[in-house]
């Protein structure tokens, strides 16, 4: 690879904050590869501006990798250099390198001074998130979108809380706060089919489940139906912006082969229920093959193995 | 009819190179001095970054809520115009109630206009000394003679200052040289600074500041809040989702 496509990928890298998701042996050959071209081209193929976002690319993959010695000199050269400019940026890699070395309490007096620094705002908000503090996560992170509504991030991982404690709804409602920002979200339309699937679960727990008790309400029925078929067009949402998003397929397939269907045909004089049973067998037929081809599975019995997984 | 006139060499590097060379460095020094004379970049406060990113999301609702489905429209919809039309998300409420003030006069601005003040005067202030420079040592010289031929409408903008209607097009004058160069040094600033630095100083040099509506003279934002309200009020929903079954069904993969 060229000097110019490696230093092109870092600073892309560097720029999406994509290393936070890499594998361990990922994030091991890009250190490397950071390590070596720092050390070989800093001088003449990178500008100053650039030279210092691939230092703190280096700062965070050093400390990903447990070498804090090294992360805290890149942090002094940083510090040394920006001091004087109040940046925030420095804040914020100074409290994660407290925070990594286990001084919560620091990392937090770190980020305290200026009440308009909202990306310390951010950072100060995920303090809360602990196992069993769910509740004040959650609270955080509403005061923080309450000041800053237009971080995507701070929306997906709200929607992440709610999803967990089961409030699928709110969970829902979050992460259409993201396609409005970003109408081509294809992973947003996913997670929204998502999370509405479980919310009809939840209301068909409800509605057939144990604790259920007699016959269930015609209103109760047409809310079930109502975010089932939301769950449905938000999955088909996807599938029209990415066609090949298997796990939207796969959604679908699922939706309309629940065995709860079967117990829809009562109410099929709703026009809720008749309208979200009038397509299902085109689009289930449409929904296995699509995944047949997608997944390269030819016989029934693969196929149902997949989708039982 | 067109007349050849005979240019003395030494044109080139008496005045010609010259004043290339004094507006590359003047625009370069201009560029250095704005640098350490512009204030650096304040945070939006806390209450403002709120507003304007409560109106941002507003607007995105506007325009994209395609997106969602009727039910959520419906709640947004209400949400929306119960809230711009209250002041709670409004960073400065008691501007309501003040009667309009001239924005020149008002002390919060002090900052920013000087900001502006400061960037005017770097910009016009080197501009007419080289101009002035220009105009007391060459006046009416014609510096040199274009390697190509142009048309006549062309000679307006080629041939300032010099008063012979019928000189040949290609025939440059020193005032036009002067603002051939104002326009058209991007590339030389390219080559010295790099092309981002040079967006900058050609951006500095045309006086191309963008203001927001926070701005001296900008609409106030209960104004703001207002008109995106009545725009949400008579929005007419249409889902992305209808028929969208048949159009995923005719999806070939």
């Amino acid at each position: 690879m060229s000097v110019s496509l490696v230093k092109e990928k870092l600073l892309a890298v560097a720029h999406s904050g994509a290393y936070s998701l890499f594998t361990p042996s990922e994030t091991r050959a890009l250190a490397g590869q950071l390590d070596v071209f720092l050390r070989d081209h800093s001088s003449d193929k990178l500008t100053p501006l650039e030279y210092y976002d691939l230092l703190e690319l280096q700062f965070y993959l050093t400390l990903i990798s447990n070498e804090d010695k090294k992360a805290k000199s890149i942090l002094d050269q940083l510090q040394d250099q920006f001091s004087s400019k109040d940046s925030q940026r420095l804040k914020l890699m100074k409290s994660i390198y407290l925070e990594a070395i286990g001084q919560s309490t620091e990392a937090i007096e770190a980020l305290k001074g200026n009440k308009d620094e909202m990306r310390l705002a951010r950072r100060m908000a995920t303090f809360a998130r602990k196992a069993d503090n769910n509740e004040g996560y959650i609270k955080n992170l509403v005061s923080y979108l309450d000041l800053q509504p237009l971080d995507t991030m701070a929306w997906d991982e709200l929607s992440f809380e709610y999803s967990k404690v089961g409030a699928y709804n709110k969970s829902v409602f979050c992460l259409e706060e993201i396609v409005l920002q970003d109408p081509l979200a294809y992973q947003c339309f996913y997670k929204i089919g998502l999370n509405n699937y479980y919310w009809g679960k939840q209301l068909m727990e409800g509605l057939w489940g144990s604790s259920s008790q007699g016959q269930p309400k015609k209103e109760k029925i047409v809310t079930l139906i109502t975010v089932l078929s939301s769950a449905r067009d938000n999955w088909l949402r996807c599938i029209e912006i990415f066609p090949k998003h298997t796990k939207s397929w796969v959604g679908i397939y699922l939706i309309l082969n629940e065995s709860f269907i079967l117990k829809l045909n009562k109410w099929v004089h709703i026009r809720e229920v008749e309208q979200f049973i009038s397509h299902s067998r085109q689009l289930t037929i449409k929904a296995e093959s699509t995944i047949k081809k997608l997944e390269g599975i030819s016989d029934d019995n693969t196929f149902h193995e997949l989708i039982s997984i | 009819m067109t007349s050849e006139l005979l240019l003395d060499p030494q044109l080139k590097y008496w005045v010609l190179l010259p004043i290339s060379v004094v507006m590359v460095v003047v625009g370069l020094l201009r560029s250095n001095l704005t640098y350490y004379l512009t204030s650096s970049k304040k945070l939006p406060e806390i209450k403002i970054s709120r507003e304007r990113q409560f109106l941002q999301r507003a607007v995105n609702f506007r325009e994209n809520n395609r997106m969602i489905s009727k039910h959520s429209f419906d709640q947004r919809q209400k949400y929306y115009l119960e809230k711009l039309n209250s002041n709670e998300f409004i960073a400065e409420s008691e501007a309501n109630n003040e009667p309009a003030t001239n924005p020149l006069a008002d002390p919060k601005m002090n900052e920013q206009m000087m900001g502006m003040l400061k960037g005017n005067m770097m910009n016009y202030i080197p501009q007419t000394l080289v101009m002035g420079w220009i105009n007391y040592f060459f006046p009416g010289f014609v510096i040199m003679k274009l390697p190509f031929t142009l048309t006549t409408g062309f000679k307006q903008m080629l041939q300032s200052d010099v008063m012979t209607p019928d000189l040949n097009v290609r025939y440059v004058s020193a005032i036009s040289w002067y603002f051939i160069n104002f326009m058209g040094l991007k590339p030389v600033y390219s080559l010295l600074v790099g092309s981002e630095s040079a967006e900058e100083l050609m951006a500095q040099q045309h006086q191309q500041q963008q203001m927001n509506f926070t701005g001296p003279g900008g609409p106030k934002a209960d104004r703001l809040f207002k008109g995106e309200a009545e725009n949400i009020q008579i929005l007419s929903h249409v889902a992305v989702f209808d028929d969208i079954i048949d159009r995923v069904l005719k999806i070939d993969i």
